[in-house]
């Protein structure tokens, strides 16, 4: 009998060891045997499933969407075991054999490598091959790349910066040169590297000076920048020359000046009259209204307050939650990454007042129809899981009409927080749309920074509330 | 060993589908051999198929299978993995169920689950009819003396004959773990259970010039009367004998109810609300640049007056597999459209409502006091059309489609079948087919067979179609096969 129970109980120590949670769920072997493989599409894809489960390895221990942006990412070489598939793949393939078509997969097969000489080589060897007539297919090859240097890893900028600057010397299309020096700040800016992202804007604005009205004009042009038009690729090549120093001296000084400075900007990329132009930087932030607050105490105060620094973020149900109401329901990556944003930065200034601004959009997720009251209280939940310290959550009733019937489609009315925080017709307020706004109660900052440069305006107006400034 | 086949599910004749107790037994085990935290689901699908086909008067199949398919996913962290095996003993199970925690492991899509879970609402399904004791108890016995039946009249006249019976049954079950023996989510299955009969015959006679088709569905034997789809093959195709060839053109048709459900089938694909609202498909009618959205066509008449396409599940005739949230819909009323389909995660976003419309799938269309004899008596000029094959879409915006007339084609001159004519190919819209309609008849059940091995997951979906005479519907071609 004391036998069996000694038993019993090694056996029920055996089951709950941490050894044995350990081999759980064992990682299974990911390595690919190449020895078989003779096509470049064979070694990529052996490649591809070796990085795929190196990330996947990563994602299943750290959160990267709630992470800060790491600009320096983009310069870690790839994997150990990534590299050796792609050196022993890659020794199997004869490059004098290599088909224009298998271009692409071949240069990037080769950067993995770590062979950037053969790639270089590849390229050369294929622009050779095109007569120097044929513009457009050189062009396009240059293209092919660009991209392929650009999305490395490690990032190969040099690489990409001579053939772009060479391809932008052989074409007298200045909006093709425009486009092609866009790619270069973008790349560039994307890992912090400022000798590519200078030269880059200095070329730009080395043509925007002189762009002619067809030029501005041109689909092309407003095709820019995703979309955004040229005008906003000049002003972040204006932005980047001026230099942050500038900026923030600007800004030490006061809203104003660094709103003057802004308006000065944008008025040189648009070639518009400062005047003309609606930009929220030093306009007065109107305070926001909301049918419910939380804490309830909010709603005796206005927001943002007085007297100190404040944070307004603009968040959407359907901006956060994908597929809400279905079992693959998930949360919005951007989301859960601005969320996490702005914990940390409640967490490093206590004295920043955080307000979250929602509406109501008469369902969450996957629950019938609710009255407001209950989806103000389903919207609380959803800001409080991502736990910032502080956080002082408005929500709006959202009026609506509907199509007639049998359509009876939700028309959404315009709420005034959304109203209030848009300029003109390209600053639309969105899900994720942030303000920073002084102790005077002017809009510094709005939209686009990222977390770190963020951090360096809240520091500096913090500085300027306690000097009285 | 024995540790295995004391778990096996066998299917005996007598059950040949999994019940509702054996499918939650099945999803309980399942649930019991996941390790550590996590979701898991099970989507239990069990399936009898018994089937007789002929071929020049011969058997050449006659077959009697059955299986249990179970997919298990399984939430491990952030990912999801899937197995799906049809071994049911506990070895089995258990590596299916540790695979589908490997395949979880390494997925390469990261879900991030929202972290608020508001109470689950409770759907409501309705129960239709799709049950018959008389199909599930069809033996292949039963089978091959209903298949000598319906051969014999064919072979007596010399024909040869083609044809199949197939009776099916199925049950389905979606469970979760974290719901067993608790409400349900909408995207959760409770388990039902459904038959399928089918009977499809086509004569021939010997020299190849004359051709009969006849088929019914329904989920129960007991209604499809086989004899008289035999019968109705074989004077087809005594009629469609030696075939004269006539110039394509416009022409006044009459449709049999068959060739109507084929013209509706191009319909079934378009009703969808999202793309109208994008601006795709024959529904979308203009941007409105204001509202900066996409106006539609519902509201607006679309089709001949006469003309409405509705479903109610409870309706005895038209039981289609139970959804959640599933109310009586009128597609088209007085040629009006009405609805479109959509999902609820539509409907919850941008109607603001707990309810989901489903497409076109089982129906009931309206008809007219016309029988097809006195369409034929007051017709000038025009084509008798038997049903229509190979059709399929060329534009998307107006329906515009082509096909083959099949079985029996005639040419109606002075209010009478003159002769049978060789077969032609239409390229018509059925919008336009449907708004040029001169006289319907008695809606009847038509012939909607499962298409592919997949649709073993659903019945049959069922439709009732009347006979309709239309008028300048456009040929465009002779084709020489019968």
């Amino acid at each position: 009998m004391r036998n069996t129970v000694s038993i019993a109980l090694a056996l029920i120590v055996l089951a709950a060891s941490p050894a044995s949670a350990q081999t759980r769920f064992q990682w299974p072997d990911t390595s690919s045997r190449v020895a078989s493989y003779t096509h470049v599409e064979e070694c990529v894809a052996a490649n591809r499933r070796v990085y795929g489960a190196f990330l996947r390895r990563g994602e299943l221990t750290e959160w990267r969407d709630t992470m800060p942006y790491d600009a320096h990412q983009g310069l870690e070489p790839l994997p150990p075991e990534v590299t050796q598939t792609a050196k022993r793949c890659a020794a199997r393939i004869d490059l004098a054999k290599i088909q224009p078509r298998e271009f692409a997969n071949t240069m990037e097969l080769l950067l993995e490598a770590g062979r950037d000489s053969d790639a270089a080589a590849l390229v050369e060897h294929r622009l050779a091959a095109i007569p120097a007539t044929s513009r457009l297919e050189r062009g396009s090859i240059v293209d092919t790349a660009v991209t392929i240097y650009s999305f490395a890893k490690p990032v190969r900028l040099d690489a990409a910066d001579a053939l772009l600057l060479n391809r932008a010397k052989t074409t007298s299309d200045r909006i093709e040169r425009l486009k092609t020096y866009s790619t270069m700040l973008l790349a560039s800016n994307n890992v912090e590297d400022s000798f590519h992202s200078t030269r880059a804007a200095k070329l730009i604005m080395g043509i925007a000076d002189s762009l002619t009205v067809a030029e501005r004009q041109s689909d092309e042009y407003e095709r820019m920048r995703d979309g955004y038009g040229g005008s906003l690729l000049i002003y972040d090549a204006l932005e980047y020359l001026i230099g942050k120093k500038t900026r923030m001296d600007s800004l030490r000084k006061s809203t104003v000046a660094y709103g003057a400075l802004d308006r000065g900007l944008m008025s040189k990329a648009t070639g518009e009259r400062p005047e003309a132009l609606e930009l929220p930087i030093a306009q007065k932030a109107a305070p926001l209204t909301a049918d419910v607050w939380y804490p309830a105490s909010a709603a005796s105060t206005p927001h943002p307050g007085r007297g100190h620094a404040s944070l307004v973020l603009f968040l959407e149900h359907t901006g956060c939650i994908v597929e809400p109401s279905t079992d693959n329901a998930a949360r919005i990556p951007q989301c859960a990454m601005r969320l996490a944003e702005v914990r940390r930065l409640a967490q490093r200034f206590p004295n920043l007042e955080i307000d979250i601004v929602m509406s109501t959009h008469g369902q969450f997720m996957y629950s019938p129809p609710t009255a407001p009251a209950e989806e103000a209280l389903l919207i609380k939940q959803l800001v409080d899981s991502a736990h910032i310290p502080g956080a002082i959550l408005g929500v709006t009733t959202t009026p609506f009409w509907r199509l007639p019937d049998p359509d009876s489609r939700r028309i959404d009315k315009i709420v005034p927080n959304n109203a209030n925080y848009s300029f003109g017709k390209t600053w639309r307020v969105g899900s994720g749309s942030m303000f920073l706004v002084d102790s005077d109660g002017l809009i510094a900052e709005a939209w686009r920074l990222r977390e770190k440069e963020l951090g360096e305006l809240i520091e500096l107006l913090m500085q300027r509330q306690t000097k009285g400034n | 060993m024995s540790g295995r086949s004391d778990r096996l599910i066998r299917l005996s004749d007598d059950a040949r589908i999994l019940s509702e107790q054996d499918c939650n037994a099945l999803a309980k085990r399942v649930f019991a051999l996941a390790r550590g935290p996590g979701e898991t689901y099970v989507d239990i699908l069990s399936w009898w198929n018994g089937e007789l086909r002929w071929a020049r008067n011969r058997t050449s199949l006659a077959s009697d299978r059955r299986d249990i398919r179970i997919q298990i996913t399984r939430d491990v962290g952030l990912g999801r993995g899937f197995v799906e095996t049809n071994q049911l003993d506990d070895v089995s199970l258990e590596s299916a169920v540790r695979a589908a925690e490997r395949g979880a492991v390494v997925s390469p899509a990261v879900r991030h689950p929202p972290s608020v879970h508001p109470p689950l609402p409770k759907p409501e399904r309705p129960k239709p009819a799709i049950w018959s004791d008389a199909t599930y108890a069809v033996t292949p016995e039963v089978r091959g003396e209903a298949a000598r039946s319906l051969i014999e009249p064919a072979e007596a006249k010399g024909m040869s004959s083609a044809g199949y019976l197939e009776m099916r049954a199925g049950s389905r079950a979606v469970l979760s773990s974290e719901r067993m023996g608790s409400t349900p989510a909408p995207w959760d299955v409770p388990y039902a259970a459904w038959t399928q009969a089918q009977c499809s015959m086509t004569v021939r006679d010997k020299e190849g010039s004359g051709s009969g088709w006849a088929g019914l569905s329904s989920y129960d034997w007991a209604k499809i009367d086989a004899p008289a789809l035999a019968s109705r093959a074989l004077e087809k195709c005594i009629a469609s004998q030696h075939p004269v060839a006539l110039e394509p053109g416009r022409y006044t048709v009459i449709l049999e109810p068959q060739a109507v459900a084929q013209m509706i089938a191009i319909l079934e694909v378009s009703m969808w609300r999202e793309a109208a609202e994008l601006g795709d498909g024959p529904w979308a009618l203009a941007p409105d640049d204001v509202l900066g959205l996409w106006r539609t066509k519902l509201g607006l008449k679309v089709l001949d007056e006469r003309i409405t396409i509705s479903h109610d599940p409870t309706d005895p005739m038209l039981g289609i597999f139970p959804e959640p949230w599933m109310e009586p819909i009128t597609w088209f009323d007085k040629g009006v459209l009405t609805n479109l389909a959509f999902y609820r995660d539509y409907a919850l976003q941008k109607l603001n409502v707990n309810a989901a419309r489903r497409p076109l799938i089982g129906y009931r269309m309206s008809g007219g006091p016309t029988s097809v004899e006195e369409m034929i008596r007051t017709t000038t000029r025009g084509l008798l059309v038997s049903h229509f094959s190979n059709v399929r879409m060329l534009d998307s915006k107006s329906l515009l489609s082509t096909g083959l007339t099949r079985d029996g084609l005639w040419l109606i001159e002075h209010g009478k079948i003159s002769k049978a004519v060789k077969n032609l190919r239409f390229t018509e819209s059925p919008l336009f087919a449907l708004n040029s309609v001169d006289q319907m008849g008695e809606p009847v059940p038509v012939f909607r067979p499962a298409k592919n091995p997949y649709e073993i997951e659903r019945p049959m979906t069922p439709a009732i179609v009347p006979p309709i005479k239309s008028r300048d519907f456009s040929f465009t071609a002779t084709i020489d096969a019968i």
